[in-house]
Parts: C-alpha cells; structure tokens; sequence
C-alpha cells in the first residue's frame, strides 16, 4: 500500500477529487490517495486538473441552453401534485354526505391505495432491486398496447406533436396523458397480475381511478377505450348479473385497514348508473356532448315530449309546468304608442343571446314549441351577427340604421337601429380576473349541466393566458373556494379543478355569491376585466336568497368593478328570469348554454363580447317625427325599456356593450296616412286625421341618441343620428335586414304576437330567412333556417287547438 | 401544503439537469419535455416518505426509463446505439448550443458531445445531476466501480481533447495573423 504510485489511469483519483471516498467506508482508500498526493506533486496537479475540469464542465452543463417545461406541464405537475389534497381537503365537509361526492371520497382512497401497490414495485431504485422498477414501469405501459395502439397514439404522439403554440390540444393532451398514466397503471395490473389480483380488496377496478371530468373530451375518451377496462368494468359495476361485479365492487371498496365501508364503492356505483341509463356508446359518464346533429345522442330524452304542446295564453304555462319547473316571466309586449303623445322611446341595449339557444332546445331537442314567456326577441336578434361597420375615430361603437317595409304589416316600416362595438384585438384586450360562480347542487348532476359546465370552462380558459386569473366558487349545501384565483400561466391545475368538480347537495346561491364576489375584490385588476361568472341551473332555492337581497349585493358589487354574468345550463328546473335578473343588475349577460357549440360560441368566439366591455350603461332614445310616423312600436326590449328621465341620468343603470359584438333593436313604424287604431282605445274624436307633412321617402324618420360610458367611467357621451326613410321594401333591403326581420317575425309568431296579421305565417318567416342567409359564414344563419323549418313541422294547424285549461 | 413543496421543491431543483438529460437521450426537446413532464407525474403518484431519501437516482432513473421506453416503443427515433447517439446529439444541438460550442472558451460541451455516450451519460448526471457515483450507478445500471471510470475517463478525454482544442485554435489564429 505504502508502494502505491501515481497512476492517471487510476479512477479512483477522481472518485477522491469529487468527494467520492468521503464516507467512512473508504477510509483505507482515501488514506492511500491522500498519502500520495502529499508525496507526489504531479498526483496533486493531477488531482486540482480534474477538479478544474469537473467545476468547468459543472458551469458549462448549467449554461447549456436551458429548456423548460411548458407552463402547461409545469401545470399539469403542480395539479397532479395537489389534486388528491384538493379532492380530501377542499371539498365541503357538508357535501360529503352526497353520493358522488362520497365517492370521489372512494376514489380518493383508492388512489391512496394505488401508491401502496406501486411503490413496492418501483419506489426503490437501488442498484439491488431498482432495475426491476425500469421494467414493472415499461411493463406498466407496454402492456395495454396490445389492446389498443390508441394508447400508444395518446402518449407518444405527444413527442413529436406538442408544440407549446397548440395549447389547446397540448392541455388537453396534458390532462390526458396525467390520467392516462393513471389508467394505464391499472390496467394493466390485472394482465400482470392475473384475475386472483381482483380479489386483493387493495386492487382498484380501472374506471374507478378515472375522474369525472377526463371522460368529457375526445383525446381522453380515446384514452378510455384504449383502457379496454373502463367501459367493460362500470358495466360490471352497474350490472350486477355480471359476473365479477363483486368482486370489482369490492375492489372498488378500499384497502382492508381503511375505515370507509364498502358501501362507498356501492355508491360510486351509484353515481355511475346514471350513465348506463344514456345511450349505448356512452362508456363511463361520457355522453357524447360533442356531437353535434345528433340529438337522440344528446342528453335530452325526446321521449313524450314529441307532440308539440302550445299554449297561447298570456301568463299561463300549460300542463307541463306542473312537473317542470322552468319558469318565464310573461312579459307583455310592447304596444304602439302614438307618435304626437309619446314620441320618445328610450330603452338600454341588451347583449344576452340566452333565450335564442332555450328556444332552439326545445324546438330541437324536446320537439316543442317554446312557451311564448321563454321568447325574447331582442335576445333572438342579437344572437347573430350583423355586418355592422367597425367604429371610426374614438367611439367606441358605430350605429347603422335601415328602413324597410315591415314583412308582417306590409304598410309599416321596420326600422332596424345596430351598434358594434369596437374591436379589440385579442393582443391587446384587458386582462380578466375571473371567478366562475359554479352550482354544483344535486340538480346540476345531469350531463346537460355540471359536465357541460365544466366542458365550457375549459373552453374559456383554453382562451385565456398569464394575464389572466381564474378562481372557481362552487355552492350547494354550502359554499367553498375549490380553486384560489390562480393566473392561466397554471392552465392545466385550473382544468385540473374544473375536472374534480362533483355536483351534490342543495343550492345555496346566496352564500356563494358572496364568496365568488370577495374572491373577485381580493385580486382585483385594476383597469382589467373583473367578473363573477355564474354558471347554475338557475336553482336558488335553499337559504336566504330573497331575490330583492341577491339584487341588492349585485348592484353593490358592480359599483366594486366586479361585473357578473350569467350562464344557464340545462332544461327543467331553469329560473329563467331571475338568471337574466341578476346579469342585468351585475352589468352583465345572460346567456344559455345548450350545448358546447353554444359554449364555444358564447365563451370562446364571443369571448372578446362576453369579457370586454368597451362601453357600459349604454342607452338609446329614439325621437319619432309625428310629421311623418303616426305611431310606433319597440319590438323585444319588453323589460330594457327605461323611463325617460333615466336617458340622462347618469346613476341609472343600463346594458354593456363587449368588443365586436353587435346590437340591434327593431322598432315597427305605423307612417302618417296608414289606417291605424289602437286596439281598445277608441279613435280620438278632436284629432285631426295625419297627413305627411315632410314628404315621402326624403323625411327624416326619427333621430337616434346614444349615451354610453367609458367601461370605467362615471360620466356618459352621447351621440346621436337622424334616420331617414328611403321607401324600400323588406325585400329590397339588405340581406341582414331580412334576416333581422325573419328573426323578429318568428318570434313574434312564438310569442303569438298580437301584432301580426292574419297574412304572415311561419312559412313568411322561412322564406325569409332564406333570403337573409347571405354568406353565413359561421353557419348560425343556416341553423335558424332549420329551426324554423322544424318549427314549421310542429306548428298547430288550422283545425283549433284544444285550450289550455282556463284561457281564453 | 407539505405535498406541494415536495413535488414544487424537486421539480425547481432537478428540471434543468432532468430535461438536459432526457433531450440526450431522446435527442428531441420536445420529446425530452413529454419524459419528463411524466416522470413528475408519476412521481406525484409516489408515497413522499418512499422516493424523497433517493429522490435524484429515482427521478433521473424513471427518467431514463422512460426516454427508453419512448424508443422502443414509439420507433419514432431510431435505436440509439452508441455511435448514433453521438451523432445524432450532435446533429440536433440547437443553434444556441452549437455557437456557444464553437466559441473557443466553450467547446467544452462540443467536445462532450464527442464522447462516447455512457461516459457523457454519467458525466451528465455527476455534473449537471449532481449524483453520487451510487446513484448514478442505480440510474445506469451498472456498478459504482463502472461510474468511476467512465467518469475518470470520460473527464481526462475530455481535459485532453481540451488541451488539443486549444492548441488548435492558437494555430488558427496564429495563421490568420
């Protein structure tokens, strides 16, 4: 030992330099290096070079040319990190006691249990037993493949695939690779393990690691065939004829030391049923909310619901109302004033689009036709969009009007007065600080509401980006912050949180409001967009929500800055006008969401309209010229009309007008020398019949005044517009005008309008619609034509309908 | 949350080094990413208590394990046998790499690049990882008297070839002046 020479091929030098020999067991080797750098000095210099190079190539490896994680995966990460704690810890204790709730508590559990059975396999990467981990890991992902090549798909596409300017599918990607680990790890423990595995109470069924929300999207569904398990063993689950459905339903249960009793698994199975009662292809609570055209595979039941009931009573909802709970609050419409009496009309703008897609549902997916009290026509008419020029110059809306012949009352002239907001460019739009307001009581668990609730928002926030917080209220029983406000640059754990949701318990809306408002105070943006975003079924029907109080806070918090708007989802229990109430009140829209292309077209290519409002408290007055129109009519805006001291007045509250979105409103002019009557008031004896005192087609009509405030401004503008009547026919207006006027016409017919002649019928209305198509780009156009054809299908024919009960 | 830091702590701590890592193996960022985004999430799948002693060997062997597995599966890359890799190592070193390989004072890694695999594989994880000879002995399956040489080796080529390095580039310049 004492002979020991230098030697630079001897590694041990370096094991020395780096600190290697350090411990007590190499003290004899460490003595013998030590005793020959103090005796030799090459072996020193030798030693120092190798330090030398180490620490260089140390500082040249940590300068290398970074990569990074996406904020999506470092995401994904950060949730997967959490989700369990969130699912146990911020859940309400008070929801517990709910089935579905219970058991995400069970699957929570049996997430626990899944560690245990890992980690014997894997958690020890010692040289001794270490290298079987590599192989239980590539087992663990091998195995399925034989199954499906999906699975391979699902995962590896992801390396050639992701780019991080493709958020959209890379999130969903993300989501689904972290479940699809998940997944895969089970499933393939009973191909390793063998069937003898299921009876290992520790063993966890595959579908039951599944959260709810990873079944909703395409790449994730691919993920669950790819399973094999998951549709097979649910079935299982639900059917229990099925052999093995014990056993699973024990496996289910939880580890044999876990005080949970197997009666949570049960209820898991409860919660699952539900989906065996949706159509075939629906695996794992996975209706296909995608699919389009396909209304049988949609969540409505068409069942019984196939005879178009229709009643035409003013404040009466027919038979079904006794089981359905959707109400309407009848508005009446608004009647014709008379020009030289009243010639003013002022009302504020309504950008809600709710009761258009209410209406398509029950037209297409419940083959009815609507109550007229769902009917609002103004919301129909803003539904689409119109080629309204972009603003010049500093304001922040353009206003376009056009005059034609009213199709339903050829000597009326229709007026069509639109607006467009400006356009901000999705670069330079403010950031928003949003927190979504999400009923999750028992009503909401229905594939219509929860889980297109949660499809929707995944929508939005797939939108939104680091400038951008998100926080998610959840009330029922009682209310809780699932979600903190987290900024969009931790995507995935706010999709993370979106998925976790579970609906159960009674709705408390009040409570939550009040949370999802504080949340929104407390991360305020200044000069951004700050919003609650409610999203319910419109069942505020446990604890102190009287409405007047609900009122009061909303009108309190929008002074704040904080703004709502309100989404409604699914059919059956939706309290229509207090959802529509509360947006009004909070400086927000109503919209109903039916589907996920309504999501998408309310939350993602209307996102700029939904999000930015560029003016507020926006109000129009329109003056009438008595000289030259006998009366008038607003049509729609039943419940915007304002008085007309509020035009001026600048606390009075009125609607926001969002970035690229469009207006319109429709007033139905009777000219002077038309026979006209008020019906029920008799003609005046010391009038003088009207003559046109300006002549014809060069008259100014009536003159438009706008008010509007900045989005956070206090005082208003206004603006104003003379509008003149050139003579033309509906027919030789524009293409938009037609279309305006064969939405107006067809809700005026669902309304069983008072105002429409004998003459104008729906066939009127789809001709045309026909007619208004124009380019239809986005298709919206085309899909009112068919809602009109269908509705055409379900009309009452001439022979009379059998009266309500009670009318008339 | 005591979880959180956990998860957070090992992701702040050893991402550069695991991405770095993975991108050798796999030789395509994106790719290197995709590993290891997974190998966090199946870290987060781990009982805290039964990885966090050996929380390096086991993040760079699932790791591993996984770049491999990606291979061998995907068949998107072709095998890597020793040769190949370097190549192919250096035929995706990003712009940024490569001029900062061509830079005279950083040809270092350049010069890395251009060792054989295993010894650029446990220099990685020694001096960019920070392991131990034990645990990169666990990643790489092979014994610690292994690392020790590929380490002693790979560092003496790699100071050797330096040195050759230099005294080229001095020949450059002295011919340009």
């Amino acid at each position: 030992m004492n002979t020991y020479e230098f030697d630079p091929e001897d590694p041990r030098l370096s094991a020395y330099a780096f600190g290697e020999l350090d411990g007590p067991e190499h003290a004899n080797e460490r003595a013998q290096i030590e005793a020959l750098l103090a005796k030799d000095e090459r072996a020193r210099a030798f030693v120092d070079e190798l330090r030398a190079t180490g620490a260089e190539l140390e500082r040249k490896l940590a300068g290398e040319p970074k990569l990074e994680l996406s904020g999506s995966q470092r995401a994904a990460i950060a949730s997967a990190a959490v989700a369990p704690a969130r699912s146990t810890l911020r859940l309400l204790p008070s929801l517990r006691s709910y089935g579905a709730l219970a058991a995400a508590a069970s699957v929570v559990a049996a997430g626990l249990v899944a560690v245990r059975v890992w980690k014997q396999n894997d958690a020890h990467p010692n040289p001794k037993d270490g290298y079987a981990i590599d192989e239980s890991l590539v087992a663990h992902v091998d195995m399925p493949a034989e199954q499906v090549p999906a699975t391979d798909a699902g995962v590896f596409d992801k390396a050639k695939g992701s780019r991080d300017g493709d958020l959209l599918a890379k999130n969903e990607r993300d989501i689904a690779l972290g479940w699809k680990l998940d997944g895969a790890a089970e499933a393939d423990e009973p191909r390793e393990l063998g069937l003898n595995k299921l009876k290992d109470s520790s063993y966890r069924g595959p579908g039951d690691s599944l959260p709810p929300g990873a079944s909703l999207d395409g790449s994730t569904e691919m993920t669950l065939n790819s399973l094999g398990y998951a549709g097979t063993s649910i079935a299982a689950g639900t059917a229990p004829s099925t052999p093995g459905a014990p056993a699973l339903a024990e496996a289910a249960g939880v580890e044999p030391n876990s005080t949970p009793a197997p009666s949570i698994g049960l209820e898991l199975r409860a919660g699952g049923k539900r989906v065996s009662a949706s159509p075939p292809t629906g695996s794992f609570n996975t209706p296909n909310l995608g699919g389009r055209g396909d209304p049988a595979g949609g969540f409505f039941s068409p069942a019984g619901e196939s005879n178009g009931e229709f009643e035409d009573s003013r404040g009466r909802f027919n038979q079904r109302d006794s089981f359905n709970r959707e109400s309407y609050a009848h508005v009446p419409e608004n009647d014709f004033r008379l020009s030289k009496d009243d010639p003013l009309s002022t009302f504020s703008i309504d950008v809600d689009t709710a009761s258009y897609s209410n209406v398509r549902r029950m037209l297409v997916q419940e083959n009815r036709l609507p109550e007229p009290g769902a009917v609002r026509i103004e919301e129909m008419l803003n539904y689409f969009r119109y080629a309204y020029p972009a603003p010049e110059g500093t304001t922040p809306f353009s206003v376009t009007t056009e005059i034609g012949s009213a199709p339903w009352a050829p000597n009326h002239r229709l007026v069509r007065i639109g607006l467009r907001g400006k356009d901000i460019p999705v670069a330079e739009r403010k950031q928003n600080n949003l927190v979504f307001l999400l009923d999750v009581s028992g009503s909401m668990d229905d594939p219509a509401k929860l889980p297109l609730v949660q499809r929707s928002l995944r929508l939005l926030v797939e939108q939104l980006d680091e400038r951008d917080r998100v926080a998610i209220v959840v009330y029922a029983g009682s209310e809780g912050l699932v979600l903190p406000s987290t900024s969009c640059m931790s995507k995935a754990a706010i999709l993370c949180a979106i998925d976790n949701l579970k609906a159960g318990g009674s709705t408390n809306g009040g409570a939550g409001i009040k949370l999802a408002y504080k949340t929104a105070r407390e991360n305020l943006l200044k000069g951004g967009t700050n919003r609650v975003v409610l999203c319910t079924d419109g069942d505020f029907n446990v604890g102190t929500t009287s409405e007047d109080e609900l009122v009061r806070l909303i009108e309190e918090e929008r002074k704040s800055g904080v703004f709502l708007s309100v989404l409604g989802f699914g059919s059956g229990n939706l309290q229509d006008s207090k959802m529509e109430l509360l947006a009004d009140k909070g400086n927000g829209n109503y919209a109903y969401v039916d589907s996920l292309e309504e999501a998408r077209k309310v939350l993602v290519a209307e996102m700029g309209g939904t999000l930015i409002p560029i003016a507020k408290d926006v109000k129009l007055q329109i003056e009438f010229n008595p000289s030259y129109a006998q009366a008038w009519r607003l049509i729609g805006y039943e419940n915007r009309v304002l008085a007309h001291q509020d035009f001026k007045d600048d606390t009075k509250d009125a609607g926001e007008l969002g970035a690229g979105t469009t207006v319109t409103a429709l007033y139905e002019v009777v000219p002077n020398g038309v026979p006209f009557e008020i019906p029920g008031v008799d003609p005046l004896r010391y009038q003088q019949p009207s003559v046109p005192t300006i002549a014809g087609a060069s008259g100014e009509l009536l003159y438009v005044k706008l008010r509007y405030k900045q989005p956070d401004g206090d005082t208003s503008t206004e603006t104003s517009v003379p509008v003149s009547d050139r003579g033309l026919s509906v027919h030789e207006a524009s293409t938009d005008f037609k279309f305006a006027a064969s939405v107006a016409g067809f809700g005026m017919l669902l309304r069983k309008s008072v105002h429409i002649g004998e003459a104008f019928d729906i066939g009127d209305v789809q001709r045309l619609a026909v007619e208004g198509l124009g380019l239809d780009k986005e298709g919206y156009r085309s899909e009112f034509a068919t809602l009109v054809a269908k509705a055409r299908t379900l009309w009452p024919q001439q022979a009379p309908e059998p009266a309500p009960s009670g009318v008339k | 949350m005591n979880e959180d830091d956990w998860i957070g702590a090992a992701l702040a701590r050893h991402e550069p080094a695991l991405l770095a890592y993975a991108r050798r193996l796999t030789g395509d960022p994106d790719a290197a990413r995709d590993v290891v985004q997974d190998t966090f999430l199946k870290l987060c799948r781990q009982a805290r208590s039964n990885v966090e002693p050996h929380l390096a060997e086991w993040l760079f062997t699932v790791c591993r394990n996984a770049a491999h597995d990606l291979h061998r599966k995907g068949k998107r890359m072709s095998a890597l046998s020793e040769d190949q890799m370097a190549a192919r190592t250096a035929e995706v070193e990003d712009p940024a790499s490569v001029a900062a390989a061509s830079d005279a004072d950083g040809g270092m890694l350049a010069l890395l690049a251009k060792l054989p695999p295993r010894q650029q594989e446990a220099l990685r994880l020694k001096f960019h990882g920070g392991l131990s000879y034990k645990e990169i002995a666990g990643v790489m399956q092979t014994s610690i008297g292994n690392v020790g040489f590929l380490v002693h080796v790979g560092l003496r080529s790699l100071r050797e070839r330096m040195a050759v390095e230099a005294v080229r580039q001095n020949e450059i310049h002295g011919g340009a002046a």
